[in-house]
């Protein structure tokens, strides 16, 4: 990773259509293995960069723009809950939290990628669904990877609902807390293993590592789902990923979208998923 | 007939023994049930890392080059945070090395 360094602080192969996943999961592992400091310098210029990929004042748009506080593939790209999550994460890693200022930004754009009519989203999307779940994006005219109502509703899905959540909750915003608590509803109504709920098997270990990263953080053992059934979501999961794991220790996805067929990725989807559920 | 009379009554001590083992030490198999569940989520981390480690990592410490580096950041990462100990002769580019 480190040979990836560029000169803009950046950490991805020049050619690379994905800076901001790449230098956030760089800087999350790379903090990792800063036990000593080495690489001080290096996640120092990185965080530097992906704050500087994040829409803001810099790029000229204001608060009122939708686009505020969101980060998309890369400099000129529209941004998503996705990177935006991966970007949260970054932060975090580096033991940022609810005060820095690229994190406060960062809610702004995730509140209004909710289903959720709220003082904090008041985009035209807003109201349509208000299942309390998570889309793709807000920007570039909205976007899920689920279905659109016929009235141009923006339909929620797993991944981005429980990526939602965990970016909330990684900004402070309490249990109690109206958005909160409808991301959990909708959870709790759509409590899946086999499927990343709203896409199928699409994307599914990635939902498998961020549904397992939101759960942690949200605190609780157990996960009651809306027909009362309490979970033990980590064994669940264990079990889960027991059953699906290859006999020569990998992890793949027959539906390869989102570049799931390549079992390095979806090991280490795999992986991450099994750091936060473990007996 | 004095045979099927004597039958329960034989029957008591063994249900009796059941029962203590069952009621009587409910913590050890508690932890023998933690102790099963920590070696199976172990050996899936293991199973997995040796994977990466064997099959998926190149030379250079890559993992899927053609698709970035995210992959290497992932692997390398969700290794770490299995808190597996260095393996094999990557060095410190090798997965699972922090």
């Amino acid at each position: 990773m480190t040979q990836h360094v560029q000169a803009d602080g950046g950490i991805y192969k020049s050619d690379s259509l994905h800076r901001n996943y790449d230098t956030c999961i760089a800087i999350m592992a790379l903090a990792k293995a800063n036990t000593d400091g080495r690489y001080d310098e290096i996640l120092e210029r990185a965080e530097s960069f992906v704050k500087h990929l994040q829409w803001d004042e810099s790029e000229g748009v204001d608060p009122s723009d939708v686009r505020y506080g969101g980060a998309g593939y890369g400099s000129k790209s529209r941004p998503d809950l996705s990177n935006t999550s991966f970007l949260v994460d970054a932060l975090k890693s580096l033991g940022r939290g609810e005060d820095d200022p690229a994190i406060r930004k960062a809610l702004i754009f995730v509140s209004r990628c909710q289903n959720l009519e709220s003082p904090y989203n008041d985009t035209e999307f807003a109201a349509k669904i208000n299942d309390g779940g998570f889309y793709y994006t807000v920007a570039a005219g909205g976007e899920t990877k689920a279905e659109t109502t016929p009235e141009g509703g923006l339909r929620s899905y797993g991944s981005m609902t429980y990526a939602g959540l965990k970016s909330m909750i990684y900004a402070g915003v309490e249990k109690d807390d109206p958005r909160v608590k409808a991301a959990v509803d909708f959870l709790r109504r759509h409590y899946d293993l086999e499927s990343n709920p709203g896409v199928g098997k699409q994307g599914l270990y990635y939902y498998y590592q961020t549904m397992a990263k939101a759960l942690d953080a949200f605190g609780d053992p157990s996960f009651e789902d809306a027909q009362g059934t309490s979970h033990d979501w980590k064994a669940e999961l264990r079990q889960k990923l027991a059953e699906l794991q290859q006999e020569d220790g990998s992890w793949v996805n027959s539906t390869t979208r989102w570049m799931e067929g390549d079992p390095n990725l979806v090991t280490a989807y795999a992986l991450l998923a099994l750091s936060h559920c473990r007996p | 007939m004095t045979q099927l009379l004597r039958r329960p009554i034989a029957v008591v001590p063994v249900l009796w023994m059941a029962g203590a083992v069952l009621v009587g030490s409910p913590r050890h198999t508690y932890g023998e049930e933690q102790s099963r569940e920590q070696q199976q989520w172990q050996q899936m981390v293991d199973r997995a890392i040796e994977y990466l480690r064997v099959r998926g990592q190149r030379a250079d410490g890559s993992f899927s080059p053609q698709t970035g580096i995210g992959p290497t950041g992932l692997g390398s990462g969700g290794a770490a945070s299995g808190r597996c100990a260095a393996r094999g002769s990557h060095g410190e580019e090798g997965v699972g090395t922090t």
